[in-house]
This record gives C-alpha cells, structure tokens and sequence, in this order.
C-alpha cells in the first residue's frame, strides 16, 4: 500500500498534471500566434479554426496603434539600466555588511530587511505625490524639463535595493574570506579589489539578483500605469494594457493577438534561446 | 545613485545660480497640448488629429497630441492640479462637477461668444440647449462638446422592423416573444456595473426625471419613493424573466455586445457609442436601431456630453479656446457622424442614419436628464454601495424589497460616516 | 586594517541613502497623508487624524480587498507550494525533466496582461473551457461571474507563479548528490519518502526564502486581476475580484477627487498584513539546518 501511493500512484498522478500543465502551455502559446492572424470576426466567431488567409496587416496596425518601438525602447533602458543600478549600488554594500565586524552592520541589515516586509502600496501614495512634486520643481526651477521616466527608474530601483541587498549579504557571507587576503597582499584599493577579487568570485549571487531584477522591471505594470501615463513614456506591459483597451473599443481582435505575439514571442524566443541559463542564473544564489 | 547624486546636484547648483523661476520662455509661436482619452487606433483619435493638423496650418501653433487612451489617465487631475498636464483634456458630462470643484477647467463662456470661423455664427448659436446644459456646470459652459452620448435599447432593424415598444407590458411581450422562439432576448456584458444599471437607471429617471436617481444617493428617505419600488420591480422582472442571457455576469466585456452584433441575442442596451464599437463584428445586413426603454412616465431623454475642455492652470488657455471655437466648423463635426459613427454635438449636422431617431428625441425631448442622473458624484456611494446593490438586483440574488431596505440602510449607514 | 573596514562607509551609504531617502522616508510621509485629506500637490490637506483607518473599517468593499489579499496569500501559498513539492517528487528522475522545468517557467516570461487577454476567450460563459466540459456532459459554470473569479484569479496566479518556485526549488534539490537517493533506494524507500526525508529537509533554507518571497510578492497582486476582469475598459474590476492593491489604485485614480489620505492609509494597512504574514512564515519554517556531512 505505501509503495503503491508513494511509488506509483502519486509519482504517476503528478507527471500526468506535468505533462497536462506543459501541453497547456505550449497550446496557449501557439493559439495566440493562430489567432493574431486571423480576421476579428473569426477570432471571436472561430477561436480554435486556422485563418482562412493570413492576416499580416494585423501586425503592422497593432504595431503602430500601440506605439510599441517607443515601448519597447523605454522596456529596454528601463530594464538595463534599472537591474544594473540596482546590483551596482547592493553589491558593495551587501558586501561590507556581511564583512564587516562593526557593532552597527547588524542592525543595519536588518534595516533594511525591514524593506522587504514594506509593500509597494504603503509608499504608492507618496510616489504619485513626489512624482508630481519632482517634475513641477525640475521645470520650473532647475532644468526647464523633465522627463517621468527617470522618476521612474528612480523608484524602481530604491524599491529593489533591500531586497537585492538581503540576499547579496547572506550570498556574501558564503563566500571563503580568503579570496580578499590576496587583493591586500595586491595593494590594491577598495574599489579594485571589490571589482577585480570579490565580483568575480560572487558572480552566481549577482547574476541572480541581476536575472531576478530583470523579471521584476519588464514585467513593472502599477508603477508605470502611475508615473508614466504618456505612450511615448510607458513601457511595454502599459503600451499592451492601453492597446487591449483601443482594441477593446474598436472590436479589432485580431489587432489586439498581434500585439500579444510582438509582445511575447520575442520573450519566449530569448528564453528558449538562454533558458537554462536564465533559471540557473535566477536560483544560483538563492539556494546556497 | 551617480545619477541621483547627479540630479541633487544640479538641482543645488540650479537653486544657486538662477534663484528664480524658469518663466515659460515666452515663445513666439504659439503651442497647443492635448491629451486624448481615445486610443490611437480608434476613429475619433484619427479625426482629432487632422483637426490638429488643420489648426497648426491655419494658425501656425505648434500642437501636441498624445493619445493616451482609456488606461494611462489615471493622474491627470492630480497632475492639473499641481500645474502640469496639457491645455486641453477629454471630459464628460459626469466629471463637470469635480473638475469644477478642484478649479480644474476654465469655464468657456468666452468660447460661447466666439465666432465659427467662415460660417458666421456663433458657438452658442450652433449647440443646441440640451447640449450645452448637458456640458455646463456652475460657472457656465465648462467643455465644448463634439459628441452627444445617450443610453437606449439596441435591435436588429433587418429582423424586427419598427420594434419600438411604448409601454412595459408591451415590452414584456416582445420578450417573452422571443424567448418562446428560441431566442436570447437580451444579451449584457454584466461584468461593466455601470452597464448593468443601465435597466434601473433608465426606468426610475425616464420616468420621473431629472434628480430622481441622483437624490437618493442625498437622503435615506428618498428610497422609500413608490417609484423606486417600481423601476426595481421591473429590473426584478428582467432577472426572474430568464430574459438575460445565461451566466450573463461572467461574461468578459466586451463578449456580450460582440454576440449581440453576430445576431446572438436581439437586445442590447448600452450607450450610443455602440454601433461605432461592434462595427468590424456586425453581421451583414444588421440594420443598427433602437427604442428607448418604455419608463412611460415623463419620458425623460439621456443627454451627455464629449468634449474637450480647457486646463484652467495650462500655458496656453487662450489658443486651447481659439481651438475650439476652430474644431466646431461644420465639416469636423460632421466626420463625429460619419466616421465615428456617432452623434455630434451640433444640432444642424445629421447623425448617423441608424441614430436620427435617438438624434431628434434628445433635441426636441421636452424633458431631459444628465448621463447617470448625475448620481456618480459621490463616488464612494456611487462605486463602492449603489453599483454592486444594482448588480445583485439585476443578477437576480436579490428581490426589488431587499433592494429598497439594503440600499436604505446603506446609504444612511454612508451618509453617517462620511 | 581590513579593505571592507575601510570601504565600510564608502560601500554602504549609497546603498543606505537611496533606501533611506526614497524608501523609508516616502513610507513615513505615506503614514503622514493618511492621517489626512488630501487631493495631492496644489489642493489642501486637512488633518484627519485616524479618521481615514476608521472609515476603512467600516468600508465592506476594502474589507472584501483586505480578506482576499490575505487569502491569496495563504491559499495561494499552499497552492503553490502543494503543487512545488509534488514536481519535486518526480521531476528529479523524469523523463524530459529539462524540457518540463522550462515549459511549466513560460508563464513567468509573459506579461501578465497578456494572458489576461487569452482569459476571456477561454473562461467566457461561451469559451473554450466551458465548450470542453460541454463535450464531457458536464455544465457549464460562470467562471468570471462574482462567486467564482476570485477563485479562478487565485488559479491563474498557481499557474503562472508555480514554474518559478519549481525552478527555486529544483535547482536547490539538483545539489543534493545522487548517492543519498542510491542509499535510499537500497533501504526501500518509496519516491515520496525520499522526498519527504532527502529532498526536503535539504531543501528547506531555500523553502523558507521562497515562502517569504511568495508572501511579498503576493500582496502585491494587482495586474492579474485587472487581466481576469476589466482591463482595458474605465470599468472597475467587480469588488469580489479586487485585492488592496486594485482598490488602492482605484481610489488613487479616480475619476473625481483622489482621496490619497484612505489610499495611504490602506497601504499603511497593508503594511500590518505583510508585517503579520511574515512573522508566521518566519515561525513556520524555522528549524535547524540540515546538512550532510
């Protein structure tokens, strides 16, 4: 009876659902590329038939209607230089916290645990106000303009850091401490040796937090909703959101799976193409 | 960080160094900004911009246009309110209020005055009166309306022909018509509540007019009203009748009046925009028409507004009027029919043949009411009690009574803690 | 003296004041708006002292938000982990393990709007779920009408969330070294026991950073539900639907006046939500390490 259950029946049962789950999977994204080419009546009429003839311009409307090389462009910067700030300003400090012998590390670690336990809604208020604030004082005072853009990154990022820190710390922690005997034998200075010696040896932790970042940013839709409302600024989930919605109101189905697929595909594409990697990258330093 | 260090230091060395407001470059050539509730792709965005286009032509201002669509306002009162946002914004009938409150709008009275350009006429000469009560608040016309928006009962004209039901009782009949032959009698995109009420508030209002569904929102009392019995009685009627399409609240908006094009079901109600929304997905031979709903009574008509109206805090309030008064010429609005499929605002440009009816009701309608009644004010009793007492009621969890006495108790029980 | 020692300030205070400053110092200032009335900058704000936490408290639409934040996360979870676990019981030896762990990761690639557009087609009172039950006799259910969205939310988000703790986890059972499963097998244990007194206790530190990981991450739930509902139209999501995350949204939006003091003051509520729910995920899986030795 043991053996049966934990032998058989429930390994049985689970890859069953596995497979089940897999073949779901594949099917949605494979029925999104049939339907981004079909007319909008058929998509309604016949979601599951094949397009009786192709249709390519869906693309070229859904392209121009959400405006997404702007949003693929701000998706891009935003991403990049969010998950590389992000990691440039943890690491260090992850890095001296887990080292250091000083009375106040302790209590500064856990200062910024705090962070992880402060949701994005206790500070969405004040976020909507600062934004607001930032842009009037740069136009009027300091620059003549300013772009939401930047507030956004802005935020992304110091909402990222303790949580980027958190795991840098108990992944540096790990690390043998005598790997930073060789940089002060070296000479060298902090910088060098924290660049040269240290990043290199703790690449898993921050290829984590850095795979793990970037999931986060390209997927940022309530923030962006909130601070970057214009099409040339959002993103591409807000550039999606707002063509679901023009295509909600105009009935252009068609137009609307198109966007999806430019959307998508391009992800999948990049994932299957760096697949273990970003998994292996995105659980490395976690799970030491 | 270098980047934030970056921006505090300009910021500090900006302070210091100029110590004194940038003005807006007082800029020889005039500009214009507008940010657009329609996307991109639908056909209002398209008129807009040639309209756009036309001015910057004429007048030589430099215009701006963003497109933002339905999502992605989400701030911009709050952003009018600290002196950013554009000169010109999208607003209807239902916001006059706010807007006025927060002293966001520019009241038009100005616009009124001015002429057409190249028709001699005025503005106030070419918008009807319903249009322009429907598009002012305290302080006089607060936006120029392009578009007439009402609610009403949408057919087949190509299948039932003439269908316009004067009284419940014949409405009833045609229902139960309908479903004895097979059919689905009304189909409801039932995840929109403000579709939902669509029912009640059409009943109550049409039939005892303006205020009557606003004021009980104001006092408890009011819900005690025979009237307010009846017109839930009805919408009780709709529920219990099977009248609806099945599981009709689990739909995803916008799969009932997409059905309701394909010829799935025989009614709709919903907004004038209706025809200008499905048209990829009309069946062929869909003959777009409608009735209002038979409230009897004083036979109030809906009207709303669409327009644009003027940020009070924007850079450039006098150009943003010079527009409107601009975008009112004849052959603009009448693209709001013909291309947009809807009703414009100017009562001497013909809507769409498939809405003369509801055109010259609203025009020569001797009463009228605001969209909603204007019951939306108060948003925390409109969103958070009286729409999902309406979506009970409607979906048939409860009866007309409990209505009354939840929505009695609610309201008082809202009204106490402010 | 050591290199950290004297790049102990110069590394950390970027770090210290960027959290500092645009973090904790924003939250306190969100604690302050919630003890007001306000519209945001340019209108007044007027004190309120806790009247805004009263009101909440009295709102049935927040308490409907607040109850079904709390048990996304907690059913959720166990959802989640329920499923995590049973992958763990076969996916070490599987066949076509690799090609599964990547498959069953997709969701987390695609934006979540995106499927939410899949959603209509699939779970409308007409669509291809229903049509499937169809074939097998079986009735039709109206999975987005007001009793069961929220459900089938919670479905949606064990759907898409579920690959990435698969992935936590796996990669931290793929260290445990094949010779402690040989023994196993040798002493006749089944493939849950394995599991149950291999995987497992070797896997619980990361066990117990996911669960934390989970909890954060699910009471921010927002984008999903706006996907299963409303998206797109200037409709609300129905209020069987709405997280705190939605309803603050809606009233920081509004179509009148925003009334930042309650929105504040629910994420300051939040705050007490999150702070709870990690306590207990702390306490429930503490337990000494296990290593091997």
């Amino acid at each position: 009876m043991r053996r049966l259950i934990g032998d058989i029946l429930l390994p049985r049962v689970t890859a069953v659902a596995l497979w089940v789950w897999v073949v779901f999977n594949l099917a949605l994204v494979g029925w999104v590329g049939i339907q981004s080419l079909k007319d909008s009546g058929d998509v309604w009429l016949h979601p599951f038939a094949l397009p009786e003839t192709p249709r390519w311009d869906n693309f070229s409307s859904a392209w121009q209607a959400a405006e997404f090389s702007a949003a693929a462009l701000n998706s891009v910067l935003l991403t990049v230089f969010g998950a590389g700030l992000i990691v440039a300003i943890s690491a260090p400090a992850a890095y001296v916290l887990a080292r250091s012998s000083r009375r106040v590390a302790a209590p500064t670690i856990s200062y910024f645990a705090m962070g992880l336990s402060i949701p994005l809604q206790t500070i969405l208020v004040p976020i909507v106000v600062i934004k607001l604030s930032v842009y009037t004082f740069m136009e009027d005072w300091v620059t003549g303009w300013w772009d939401n853009r930047i507030t956004l990154l802005i935020f992304q990022v110091a909402l990222s850091v303790p949580f980027a820190v958190f795991v840098l710390t108990g992944y540096m922690r790990s690390l043998p401490h005598e790997i930073e005997e060789a940089a002060e034998i070296d000479g060298a200075g902090p910088l060098r040796a924290f660049v040269q010696v240290i990043v290199p040896v703790a690449r898993p932790g921050l290829t984590t937090v850095l795979v793990l970042n970037v999931m986060g940013l390209w997927n940022e839709t309530l923030l962006a909703l909130l601070i970057t409302p214009l099409p040339e600024e959002r993103n591409l989930p807000a550039a999606l959101l707002g063509l679901y919605s023009s295509m909600q109101y105009s009935s252009d189905w068609g137009g609307m799976f198109a966007g999806i697929v430019i959307l998508v595909y391009p992800m999948i594409v990049l994932y299957v193409w760096l697949g273990r990697r970003i998994v292996d990258g995105m659980t490395a330093g976690i799970s030491r | 960080m270098r980047k934030l260090t970056a921006v505090l230091l300009i910021g500090a060395l900006g302070l210091a160094a100029c110590g004194k407001k940038n003005s807006g470059e007082t800029a020889a050539q005039e500009s214009l900004s507008y940010r657009s509730s329609w996307g991109a792709a639908e056909p209002q965005a398209k008129i807009i911009k040639t309209l756009f286009d036309d001015f910057a032509k004429e007048t030589g201002a430099k215009v701006d246009l963003k497109f933002v669509g339905r999502t992605g306002n989400e701030n911009l009162n709050a952003e009018m309110a600290s002196g950013q946002g554009p000169d010109l914004f999208d607003t209807t009938t239902g916001d006059i209020e706010t807007l006025t409150a927060q002293n966001l709008i520019s009241p038009l009275g100005d616009v009124e005055a001015a002429q057409v350009p190249g028709e001699g006429k005025t503005v106030k000469d070419v918008l009807p009166e319903p249009v322009r009560r429907a598009s002012s608040g305290k302080n006089g016309l607060a936006y120029l309306p392009h578009t007439i928006i009402s609610t009403a009962v949408w057919y087949n004209a190509a299948e039932h022909p003439g269908l316009n039901p004067q009284t419940w009782e014949e409405f009833i009949a045609f229902l139960d018509e309908s479903k004895k032959a097979g059919r689905t009698p009304i189909g409801q995109d039932g995840t929109i509540a403000f579709y939902n009420v669509f029912w009640f508030y059409s009943l109550l209002v049409g039939a005892n007019g303006a205020g009557s569904l606003a004021e009980l929102a104001k006092d408890p009392a009011n819900w005690d009203k025979p009237q307010v019995l009846d017109a839930a009685e009805k919408v009780e009627q709709l529920a219990k009748g099977g009248y609806l399409q099945r599981d009709f609240m689990a739909t995803k908006f916008p799969a009932a009046q997409n059905a309701w094009a394909q010829g799935t079901y025989d009614l709709n109600i919903n907004g004038t925009w209706l025809a200008s929304e499905v048209q990829p997905q009309l069946t062929p031979g869909f003959k777009v028409a409608s009735f209002q709903v038979p409230a009897g009574g004083k036979k109030s008509i809906e009207v709303g507004t669409l327009g644009w109206a003027v940020n009070a805090k924007g850079k450039n309030v006098a150009t943003a009027k010079k527009f409107l008064a601009f975008a009112l010429q004849k052959k603009y609005m009448e693209q709001f029919s013909t291309v947009a499929l809807n009703i414009p605002s100017r009562g001497d440009v013909p809507a769409p043949a498939h809405m003369a009816d509801v055109q010259k009701a609203v025009l020569e309608a001797k009463e009228t009411h605001l969209s909603y009644d204007y019951a939306g004010a108060d948003k925390t009793w409109w969103g958070d009690m009286f729409l999902p007492l309406s979506d009970k009621l409607i979906s048939g969890k409860i009866d007309a009574a409990t209505f009354i006495r939840e929505g009695k108790k609610r309201t008082a029980d809202h009204l106490a803690n402010g | 003296m050591k290199t950290y020692e004297r790049a102990f300030w110069p590394f950390l205070l970027p770090a210290l004041l960027v959290y500092t400053l645009l973090f904790v110092a924003p939250s306190l200032f969100g604690f302050w708006v919630s003890l007001t009335r306000w519209s945001g900058p340019g209108s007044e704000m007027t004190w309120r002292g806790l009247d805004n936490y009263v009101a909440l408290l009295h709102n049935e639409v927040f308490a409907t938000a607040f109850t079904n934040t709390f048990v996304m996360a907690i059913a959720g979870g166990a959802l989640i982990f329920g499923f995590t676990f049973l992958s763990m019981v076969v996916l070490r030896q599987l066949k076509g393990r690799a090609f599964i762990r990547s498959v069953v990761f997709l969701p987390l690639v695609i934006s979540i709007i995106a499927i939410g557009a899949a959603v209509g087609f699939l779970l409308n009172p007409e669509g291809a779920l229903n049509t499937v039950l169809e074939w097998f006799g079986l009735d039709p259910q109206p999975w987005l009408g007001p009793e069961m969205v929220f459900r089938c939310i919670v479905g949606g988000l064990v759907w898409s969330s579920t690959g990435f703790y698969v992935a936590l986890m796996m990669s931290a059972a793929d260290a445990i070294p094949a010779h402690v499963y040989e023994d196993a097998q040798l002493i006749g244990a089944t493939k849950w026991e394995q599991f149950r007194h291999i995987t497992l206790p070797l896997t619980w530190d990361v066990f117990a950073v996911s669960a934390v990981l989970w909890v954060v991450n699910s009471l921010k739930i927002f984008d999903i539900v706006l996907a299963f509902t409303t998206a797109g139209t200037a409709a609300a999501p129905p209020i069987p639907a709405r997280t705190i995350a939605v309803q603050q949204y809606i009233v920081v939006k509004g179509s009148g006046l925003p009334e930042l003091g309650s929105a504040a003051a629910m994420g300051v509520m939040t705050l007490l939500v999150t702070a709870v729910l990690i306590v207990l995920t702390r306490r429930i899986t503490r337990r000494d390490r296990v290593e091997l030795s």
